[in-house]
């Protein structure tokens, strides 16, 4: 059994001891009776006292302590609890989009689960799983994997395990890729009272989609993706791609709109600065939109130049998406290096003891019956 | 609603055991009665009624027809019978509802003892064809006036169940009340009050020829205080407070003892029927026959 709420046992038990003081201190006057011939009694001080302690007095002392120490208990709150177990897991598996295969995170988890532990999932939110092979009904939707998310989703699980073990180990199985971090990772990492175990797992690879859509765009006259139509077609002398420049007579029928361009990396631009195409990152991916017109006519697609120009438009998303994030590691890998302790994660506030109302009402039957007893037969007299 | 007999039986039958043990009693009077009214006591009002007495000699003015016409024959001197009267007593009975009387609580109190005696009395004195009333000291709508009629001694039991036994109310002005009506008059009290004027009350109904009953109630407790009693107060007056201690208990005695000698002494020195009643003694009953009894007492202890 444990306490949720063990100061009130020990103020229970201070008040106990300060009745049982009271009850043995306190001198009790000779109970006065009215008696018709009194006058005849010689007028002697009325002072008798009693030092008797009289087995009613200890059964009515006994009532008291007990009634105090029962509503001690109650508002201590009290669990019973099974077995308490030395350490609990908390295991957070990332069944985001930046898994290359759900099936090794649902065997690295498998492997690390046991009764008791708890498995948390999360993508760009965390919830509680019951089993392992409840980890891949999210994965197919390729959603946008968020650390931080996890992470409130461990400290929710702390919570709910303290009181069934003495320390609590996170371990947390995912890729740990760059896109997964935000501001808040470090900040919500720090939250955990303890060190964390990486179980890393493949990053999925990058999204070849974006390549083909950089193929077709060279040699497509229909509209690109978040373009419109100039005001004014012009033509323009020149294109820079990452330091490779392609020198041409182009003309320019479409730009980017102002909203397209909020958030997109521009990866090639005209001379006179404007964008010539961008990319932009879609959850596990990246869309990229290219306005340089081509002529499949003339010499332009053999010029080495435009080989370089297409070849650094056409590579994978330029934020390297399924590379390992090291600062993220470090950042998970940090804590003081031991465990968590089950003490440092707050008690849940609202958290009820079945037991609680019965010793409740138990202290009241308690308190009736000591009064009756005391205004009945052991009727105490004057105390003073 | 429940139906009351009109002899208010339901009421008898609280004290339905003791009005059996004393059926037959009479209460007779002490003295001879000054009042013409017919009845079973001793008048002092000669008449001519069957029961013969004496002879007198003849006196002019005397009823021809009282002449013992063959006493003259055989003296050739004219006599004429004499006899006696017999009277009605009128009683009352005043009790004393003081607090000192709801000593000690319930059923042994001397209030119950009062109540059972003045029903016995008052029964006895309905039952010699007296006129008896009761009244309660201090509380005038506490009354039962002197009447023969049936169905008076259900009236006084009732009256009395509802007379509440509280404060300190002096009972000589209510005796010298009751002795405008009565020719007998039995004061149930422990004394405890205004003594000294109802004793000279008693004494002026003594010498205008009535009967007093002095009556006086005890409760066992008082003669003998348990042991679990240390602090006591008098319940009509505040200021005493004293400690019961084993010491002070021997000079309770003592005193106590002392005072109810000087007042057995006082009473029957006023010429008094005087009887000590202690509650838990003896059966009402046996309380009840030696009062109506007058039987002779050589002690207060009688």
């Amino acid at each position: 059994m444990t306490f949720v709420a063990p100061g009130f046992l020990l103020a229970a038990g201070a008040a106990a001891c300060v009745v049982i003081a009271l009850h043995f201190i306190v001198t009790r006057r000779p109970r006065s009776v009215p008696f018709p011939t009194a006058r005849f009694v010689p007028d002697a001080p009325v002072a008798a006292r009693e030092r008797s302690l009289r087995l009613s007095d200890l059964l009515l002392l006994a009532l008291r302590v007990l009634a105090i120490m029962l509503v001690g208990i109650a508002l201590a709150r009290p669990v019973l609890t099974p077995t308490r177990e030395n350490v609990v897991r908390v295991i957070v598996a990332d069944v985001s989009g930046a898994v290359a295969d759900i099936a090794e995170v649902r065997d690295s988890a498998r492997a690390l689960l046991r009764p008791g532990d708890e498995l948390i999932a999360f993508d760009t939110s965390a919830w509680a799983v019951p089993s392992v092979d409840s980890l891949a009904n999210r994965a197919g939707l390729r959603n946008a994997g968020s650390i931080s998310a996890g992470m409130v989703g461990a400290l929710r699980a702390g919570q709910r395990v303290r009181a069934g073990a003495d320390s609590v180990e996170l371990v947390v199985v995912s890729p740990l890729v760059t896109p997964e971090r935000d501001r808040a990772t470090a900040t919500i990492r720090n939250q955990w009272p303890g060190r964390a175990r990486l179980v890393r797992v493949r990053a999925a690879p990058p999204d070849s989609s974006s390549v083909r859509a950089v193929e077709a765009a060279f040699l497509d006259s229909a509209r690109p993706e978040f373009a419109v139509q100039r005001n004014r077609i012009d033509t323009v002398g020149a294109v820079v791609a990452n330091g490779n420049v392609l020198v041409g007579a182009f003309e320019r029928r479409w730009r980017f709109t102002d909203d397209s361009l909020k958030g997109a990396r521009v990866l090639a631009r005209w001379v006179d600065g404007d964008a010539a195409a961008i990319q932009r990152d879609s959850g596990s991916t990246c869309r990229k939109s290219v306005l340089i017109p081509l002529d499949s006519t003339g010499d332009m697609l053999l010029r080495a130049s435009f080989v370089k120009l297409r070849a650094s438009l056409s590579g994978p998303c330029q934020r390297a998406r399924s590379t390992p994030d090291a600062a993220l590691a470090s950042v998970m890998s940090g804590g003081s290096g031991k465990l968590a302790s089950t003490a440092d994660f707050p008690a849940a506030t609202d958290s009820a003891s079945p037991v609680s109302r019965w010793l409740i009402a138990l202290a009241i039957i308690v308190a009736l019956i000591e009064m009756v007893l005391r205004r009945g037969p052991f009727d105490a007299g004057d105390r003073q | 609603m429940r139906r009351v007999p009109p002899d208010g039986s339901s009421d008898r039958l609280m004290h339905s055991a003791l009005l059996d043990a004393i059926r037959g009693l009479r209460w007779r009077a002490r003295r001879a009665s000054r009042i013409a009214v017919p009845g079973i006591h001793p008048s002092r009002v000669r008449g001519s009624s069957a029961e013969f007495t004496e002879y007198r000699a003849y006196r002019q003015g005397d009823d021809l027809r009282r002449i013992d016409w063959k006493l003259f024959a055989r003296s050739d001197r004219a006599h004429v019978r004499i006899s006696e009267e017999r009277a009605v007593t009128p009683t009352y009975i005043v009790v004393d509802a003081s607090a000192s009387m709801a000593f000690p609580d319930g059923a042994t109190s001397k209030w119950s003892l009062v109540q059972q005696l003045t029903v016995a009395l008052t029964a006895v004195a309905h039952s010699s064809g007296d006129p008896a009333g009761v009244i309660v000291a201090g509380n005038p709508r506490a009354t039962v006036q002197p009447r023969t009629r049936h169905g008076l001694v259900a009236e006084v039991s009732r009256m009395l169940q509802h007379v509440k036994v509280s404060g300190a109310v002096p009972i000589a002005p209510t005796v010298a009340i009751a002795a405008r009506a009565a020719s007998r008059v039995a004061i149930i009290s422990d004394f405890l009050g205004d003594l000294d004027e109802t004793l000279q009350t008693a004494r002026q109904l003594i010498a205008s020829g009535r009967d007093v009953y002095a009556l006086h109630i005890i409760a066992a407790e008082e003669m003998d205080p348990p042991a679990t009693i240390s602090v006591v107060t008098d319940p009509e007056t505040d200021a005493v407070h004293r400690s019961l201690s084993v010491d002070t208990r021997k000079e309770y005695t003592r005193a106590f003892g002392a005072w109810r000698d000087d007042v057995a002494s006082r009473w029957l020195a006023s010429g008094a029927a005087y009887r000590e009643i202690v509650t838990g003694n003896e059966p009402v009953s046996s309380v009840v026959r030696r009062i109506v009894r007058d039987e002779p007492v050589a002690s207060r202890a009688g």
